[in-house]
């Protein structure tokens, strides 16, 4: 089940606050299990045996490191059978077609593929089991000696199939103990309904202009198209995955849950490292804590840096896909990381703090290309129409077509991934000094975007699920 | 705090009411402003649950029935008018009230249909003759939003007369609807061209096959519907639209006819069916909708009998053909899957019209099963 649908808001999520709330203290977990299980297996109802072989081997092995936590070699090797486990799991579900698609084409032989469903969300479970375990091997977190518990970690809905990746060790209190309050809930309704007004009224409806640029031909496909269609997508995916994330965090704090924030502002970045810094975050803390500092992050002399930054980020391209594209795209950034630190970076903070953002800007545009299209030849045919060199020239008719009708929206999904309106609506609300004006704005504001994204909900032909490759 | 509180408050009342009168009230079986029936209540048994049929059809079923659809439904296209956008679900706002449907070519099966055609004509060797009709975006193009994006339909109409085996003969309905585009010949709210439209193409038919046609003259115009809402408007519902007229040109009095549906199995009196009028897909007026075989018997009696193959864009020209053929079949292919050719013969068929719009033409439309 995806949270923007008319199934999820007014049937399943006023059932389960509901029984939520009706349950006493000590069957909230048991609850969240059993209604997280639910939610996953109205999208995937078999993969859910999955989900479960994952958290039943993380919490035997997180309590058998714990036992042994004296027996460095034997706590080792448990670790070591958690990771092999999960990435097994990953590998096996995710990655397996793609290797072979790729023996088949490189020595030309004929393997048939075993066309696999992904299941939905398991690079975002595996990677959290995963953690857990060694968390409590590093002892970043207690052992959870209550399956139930551990269970409704692992499969907790609000993040289960879009992130952001919760780390066992920032919310290991909040599991066994938690308050919910009116002031967290109403936050959080707040927070769950910016999300989804994100996602169904911006996103979405942006994801159109997309659509319609990347269905015009070699020819038809002009300078101002190219850059209609690349913003466009920017757009979509950040309103989309950062929508995801608010929604996810907001439903957490209306169960008492305080999660850790997954985007900040990305587009207001001044360079790829910064970027990096603001783009889903927690899977950017999840590779540097899990690889990238294992590997001896920074400290072993140049050379190792530059290893593990490339081993870091071919990964991270691959997680999100199991193609080459996405390999080319950690690829790329790795490029652009490695020139930042090599130097780039000190010589960028000489120049005025506009370039340095449409510097950054602009390598985040020519890398949605590769995020975008699957095959060589769009990615080049689109990069090249971005340079001036489409077929259709610097613009075409059917761009100012498309600019008369995404103008406008354009221009709002272009402020709303700054900060300033909501900063500007602070200030100006804060000024006021008459209280009862946020106490009405807010809530009316709330109300707006949910009526909105509810015609748009009702009305819906396009409303897709981006993370089926995730 | 107290906007906690309001928030928390507006949250909770706004799904919960939304929830429970969802819950309370009663499925709707149709959709008027749509024109289809609306998905129910699905049934729960263990394999659509393990195989997630039960879950889409039970998203389908909130989808449909949400309380306030319609309502719903016309506050986003208010939205979508304030954000100055100029189409919906493939549908352009167009001038003057127009809903043109954005055509989408298909080369593949435009060239596939044509040869399905071409072979089934060389293998029961009957006359055969192709009329495809332009949809309303092709002729009125000047209406459309600046810019707006729309293959060439000419373009497509003059591969197919490329592709076409020489023997069958392809007729050209284009030069006679651009001369009288000024006339209502194109519904403004339905994918369909009017009874008007549908004239001009008849009388192309006929001029290019040396013969004559019922002059317009004769024909007698009632006007039967002043408010038909088309498919367009299901897809593209904005307030300010009007709807539609129904012409109807016809010789009075009407000359018999004896209308056979053999599925059902039924035979009416009339090419028209009164009811449809009274319900919101009022384009089935014509012949009562989609059938697999309709047969029609006429009171000419010269002995030609008739195979056409076609869409629904026949239906509103097939009156006018009842003046020059004693027996017409009509297969509409998407529901009739046994051998067309074996039917021709079973049905001693002397001549064979396929008659489609071109964006249906453009799709595969089930053309395949000629073969059979």
């Amino acid at each position: 089940m995806v949270f923007s649908s008319l199934t999820f808001l007014f049937r399943f999520l006023p059932s389960v606050l509901l029984v939520y709330w009706l349950a006493p203290p000590r069957w909230k977990n048991g609850v969240l299990f059993l209604v997280s299980l639910l939610f996953y297996a109205w999208g995937e109802p078999i993969y859910i045996l999955l989900m479960l072989f994952s958290t039943l081997v993380d919490y035997t092995l997180g309590l058998l490191v714990d036992r042994y936590r004296a027996n460095q070699r034997l706590a080792r090797r448990l670790v070591l059978v958690s990771v092999v486990i999960n990435l097994g799991l990953l590998g096996f579900f995710k990655y397996s077609d793609w290797l072979l698609a790729s023996i088949n084409g490189l020595f030309n032989v004929d393997i048939p593929l075993l066309n696999l469903a992904l299941p939905i969300g398991i690079s975002f479970y595996t990677f959290q089991t995963m953690s857990y375990t060694i968390d409590v091997y590093r002892g970043d977190a207690p052992v959870q000696k209550n399956i139930v518990s551990l269970g409704a970690y692992v499969t907790l809905f609000p993040q289960l199939i879009a992130g952001p990746i919760v780390r066992y060790s920032t919310v290991a209190a909040q599991i066994n103990q938690r308050e919910e309050t009116i002031d967290m809930f109403g936050q959080g309704a707040q927070r769950f309904a910016i999300g989804l007004g994100k996602k169904v009224l911006l996103a979405n409806n942006i994801g159109l202009l997309f659509d319609q640029v990347s269905q015009l031909s070699q020819g038809e496909l002009s300078l101002l198209g190219a850059w209609l269609g690349v913003a466009a997508f920017a757009l979509q995916i950040y309103f989309d995955f950062s929508g995801y994330s608010d929604m996810a965090i907001g439903l957490g704090s209306m169960f008492g849950f305080t999660f850790l924030e997954n985007f900040n502002y990305p587009f207001m970045a001044q360079s790829i490292t910064e970027f990096w810094r603001r783009w889903h975050i927690s899977l950017g803390t999840w590779f540097r804590d899990y690889v990238y500092i294992p590997l001896g992050g920074s400290r072993r002399g140049e050379a190792a840096t530059y290893r593990n930054l490339a081993v870091v980020w071919l990964l991270t391209g691959l997680w999100h896909g199991a193609s080459w594209n996405f390999v080319l795209w950690g690829a790329y950034f790795a490029c652009f990381l490695m020139l930042e630190k090599a130097g780039l970076l000190r010589w960028l903070q000489r120049l005025p703090r506009l370039l340095r953002n449409a510097y950054a800007l602009t390598v985040i545009a020519f890398s949605w290309v590769l995020f975008a299209f699957e095959d060589w030849p769009m990615i080049s045919r689109h990069w090249q129409a971005m340079l001036g060199g489409g077929g259709g020239g610097i613009a075409t008719p059917t761009d100012f077509y498309l600019l008369a009708n995404y103008g406008l929206l354009l221009i709002i999904l272009a402020v709303a991934a700054t900060p300033w309106p909501r900063q500007t609506v602070h200030q100006l609300l804060a000024a006021a000094k008459h209280p009862w004006l946020a106490e009405l704005f807010y809530p009316a504001f709330m109300a707006l975007i949910l009526v909105l994204s509810t015609a748009y909900l009702v009305d819906a032909s396009y409303n897709p699920f981006l993370y089926f490759r995730f | 705090m107290r906007v906690n509180r309001n928030l928390t408050a507006v949250f909770l009342l706004f799904i919960v009411s939304l929830s429970l009168s969802g819950l309370l009230s009663l499925p709707r079986l149709f959709s008027p402003r749509e024109n289809r029936y609306l998905t129910q209540r699905p049934r729960l048994t263990l394999r659509s649950l393990l195989n997630g049929k039960f879950m889409s059809e039970y998203e389908q079923f909130v989808t449909d029935q949400f309380p306030g659809r319609d309502s719903w439904v016309l506050l986003k296209m208010d939205v979508e008018q304030l954000l100055n956008k100029q189409e919906s679900n493939g549908i352009y706002f167009a001038q003057d009230g127009y809903l043109l449907e954005r055509y989408e070519h298909d080369e593949r099966w435009l060239g596939q249909n044509a040869d399905y055609i071409s072979s089934f004509a060389e293998r029961t060797g009957l006359p055969t003759a192709v009329l495809l009709a332009p949809t309303a975006i092709a002729i009125y193009p000047e209406k459309l939003p600046a810019g707006a994006p729309s293959r060439n339909q000419l373009a497509a109409w003059q591969l197919v007369q490329a592709r076409l085996a020489p023997s069958v003969s392809a007729i050209d309905v284009w030069p006679t609807l651009l001369e009288h585009k000024g006339e209502y010949i194109y519904f403004r709210t339905d994918h369909h061209w009017t009874m008007r439209g549908a004239y001009y193409a008849y009388a192309a038919l006929m001029q290019q096959q040396g013969l004559t046609p019922m002059p317009l003259g004769n024909l007698q115009s009632t006007i039967v519907s002043n408010d038909f809402f088309g498919t367009h408007y299901a897809k593209a519902s904005l307030r300010s639209l009007e709807p539609d007229q129904i012409e109807v040109l016809q010789e009075l009095p009407a000359p018999a006819v004896k209308v056979h549906y053999p599925a059902e199995p039924v035979t009416r009196d009339s090419l028209f069916d009164r009811a449809y009028l009274e319900q919101a897909g009022q384009y089935s007026y014509f012949l009562g909708g989609n059938h697999g075989v309709v047969e029609i018997k006429t009171g000419i009696d010269n002995g030609r009998s008739l195979l056409l193959v076609k869409d629904s864009y026949a239906h509103c020209l097939i009156p006018f053909l009842t003046a020059h053929y004693e027996h017409i079949h009509i297969l509409d292919l998407r529901y009739y899957s046994l051998s067309p050719s074996q039917y021709a013969r079973d049905q001693a068929c002397d001549e064979v019209l396929f008659l489609f719009s071109l964006a249906q033409f453009s799709s595969p439309a089930n053309l395949h099963k000629l073969n059979r």
